[in-house]
């Protein structure tokens, strides 16, 4: 049983909330305007709270504001839940602090089924991201530069070498690159759990996850190419903050495409690897893809460039890639072909089986590189 | 008074400056054949809450009582399709829906359009007597900020504020 706050200033509505949310067996506190709901939160913090937008003297967006600069309230979950059903509505209450955006054509039972999600996952107040995880995905348009295996063998660098929590977020559904190369094997997907962004908790997540003997949790999108269907961009955002909230680094293996999957595990990623092999088509593509960020207005602090020799001579040199770039690339992954080869096909990744080698030490330098300790 | 049972219609009503929400007394009728009706100007609002355009989330005054005069709006947001005018809910003709984008002041609307037999625009748009059309599917948009989007089930559209209308020619699949 839970202690919830409903704040609206319409007393149908009321009525009916604190009667719904009573039958599922919460405590319900009613307050009629936003100053007396603000009262109530400051002297005993609910422990989920519905706000209206519409209240007169002071709306929902201020109530939810001022929540959120209150120390004892900061973490408490906000749902809005209003008549206004407009997407600048839903951005705005978000900014302000709430968690969740539900208009009034919901029906109680969705409400309180977003009540039960809400305080399932105990998601935190959007400012809190701060002090949780950081999702760190790997990308490039063009395939076969080595995605997969730098951002797998630099997941098991952080578990392993840096002790921290990871997960590792398999988009890569149509080659299945980490069951492969950590020698896992998957029984359910986030494609079979739910299609239903809200229900998503990190209890269900964790149904899903497969341990790895380095300490990763790998999470993988779908089973088999053949089952391949692509999650919604908005579970993929709810997947990433649920998945923030329970472990130091999400690194997220992406597809060579710009879908709206992979765009919105980009967009909602705390730092962008953007890997490239030394060769015209791949910095091409990584050209294409800088300008496509910033159409996102995607900031190009959160973009860090790799190179990846893929090969072993011929390739183009270091100055010649930043300048057509227009960026410095302080990663360099060396090329590693024969030892790289045995590891996936041994399924125990570089940084694990051959910790000393060139491409095994310059992925650890990358971990050290973004664990802050 | 009963501001939630029947006639009592919660909609966003757009003038050219302003965005209203407010639970409008259609005096038990549907919203558009309120809106419609001559015999009245003013439509009574309750609960109003006014955001000006740029700022369109942001609430600058709220109300419990308000009066709207008809022909000031521009245009009304409604949630359900199923909200629109009692009058064409039956008929012997096929309905068809066409593909429309009309600019009002200060905005641009998309839409659907839907039409029982063929569509004649003189028809719509002179000779009809209805001061509101009907749009399912709308998007609207203010042309100085077309990144605000407003979307509902259906918008009702003042004629008389309609500058440019737009239709495809045949009817979408």
């Amino acid at each position: 049983m839970a202690r919830i706050l409903v704040i609206d200033d319409d007393s149908h509505a009321l009525r009916l909330i604190e009667f719904a949310l009573r039958q599922a067996g919460h405590e319900v506190v009613t307050a009629r305007r936003g100053e007396e709901g603000l009262q109530k939160a400051f002297q005993q913090p609910p422990d989920l709270a519905i706000i209206d937008l519409m209240m007169p003297q002071m709306d929902g967006y201020e109530v939810c504001r001022r929540l959120r600069q209150n120390k004892r309230n900061v973490d408490t979950p906000i749902i809005v839940f209003t008549a206004r059903m407009q997407e600048i509505d839903k951005q705005t209450a978000l900014e302000a602090g709430a968690n969740e955006f539900l208009t009034k054509t919901a029906t109680p039972d969705e409400l309180v089924s977003k009540v039960e999600s809400l305080l399932a996952s105990k998601v935190s107040a959007p400012h809190a991201k701060e002090r949780l995880g950081r999702a760190i995905a790997f990308f490039s348009l063009r395939g076969g530069v080595g995605v997969s295996s730098i951002a797998i063998n630099l997941a098991v660098a952080l578990a392993r070498q840096l002790n921290q929590k990871v997960a590792l977020l398999d988009l890569c559904f149509l080659s299945s690159s980490a069951p492969v190369m950590l020698n896992v094997r998957p029984r359910l997907s986030l494609a079979e759990l739910s299609r239903e962004d809200t229900t998503i908790s990190l209890d269900l997540l964790e149904k899903c996850v497969i341990d790895h003997s380095s300490g990763v949790k790998v999470l993988p999108v779908v089973l088999s190419p053949t089952r391949a269907a692509p999650i919604p961009d908005k579970t993929m955002e709810r997947v990433l903050s649920v998945l923030k909230g329970g472990f130091n680094y999400i690194i997220v293996d992406t597809l060579s495409s710009l879908d709206d999957m992979t765009l919105a595990a980009l967009i909602h990623s705390d730092q962008i690897m953007l890997v490239l092999a030394p060769e015209v088509a791949s910095i091409q593509a990584a050209t294409v893809t800088l300008q496509a960020f910033r159409s996102l207005g995607l900031s190009d602090e959160v973009i860090m460039p790799i190179l990846n020799h893929t090969f072993a001579k011929g390739g183009l040199s270091l100055e010649t890639i930043q300048s057509a770039l227009k960026r410095p690339i302080k990663t360099v992954i060396p090329h590693e072909p024969e030892l790289l080869i045995q590891a996936i096909n041994s399924g125990t990744p570089l940084t694990l089986s051959q910790p000393s080698s060139a491409m095994a030490t310059a992925i650890q330098k990358l971990a050290s590189l973004l664990s802050p300790s | 008074m009963d501001i939630y049972g029947r006639g009592f219609v919660a909609a966003d009503f757009f003038t050219h400056t302003y965005r209203i929400s407010a639970r409008a007394d259609a005096r038990k009728q549907s919203l558009p054949d309120h809106l419609n009706d001559r015999l009245t100007s003013y439509l009574e609002l309750y609960d109003t809450f006014v955001s000006r355009l740029h700022k369109p989330s942001e609430i600058v005054a709220s109300y419990h009582l308000a009066s709207l005069r008809k022909d000031g709006i521009t245009f009304v947001i409604l949630a359900a399709e199923k909200e629109t005018s009692e009058r064409h809910a039956y008929g012997y003709f096929a309905k068809q829906l066409y593909d429309v984008f009309l600019t009002v002041p200060s905005f641009e609307i998309r839409g659907k359009l839907q039409v029982t037999g063929k569509l004649d625009l003189h028809v719509l748009l002179v000779k009809g007597t209805e001061n509101f059309i009907s749009i399912s599917s709308p998007v609207a948009s203010p042309c100085l900020f077309p990144d605000i989007t407003f979307t509902g089930g259906t918008v009702l559209v003042n004629k008389s504020r309609i500058e440019l209308f737009c239709t495809s020619e045949t009817p979408s699949p």
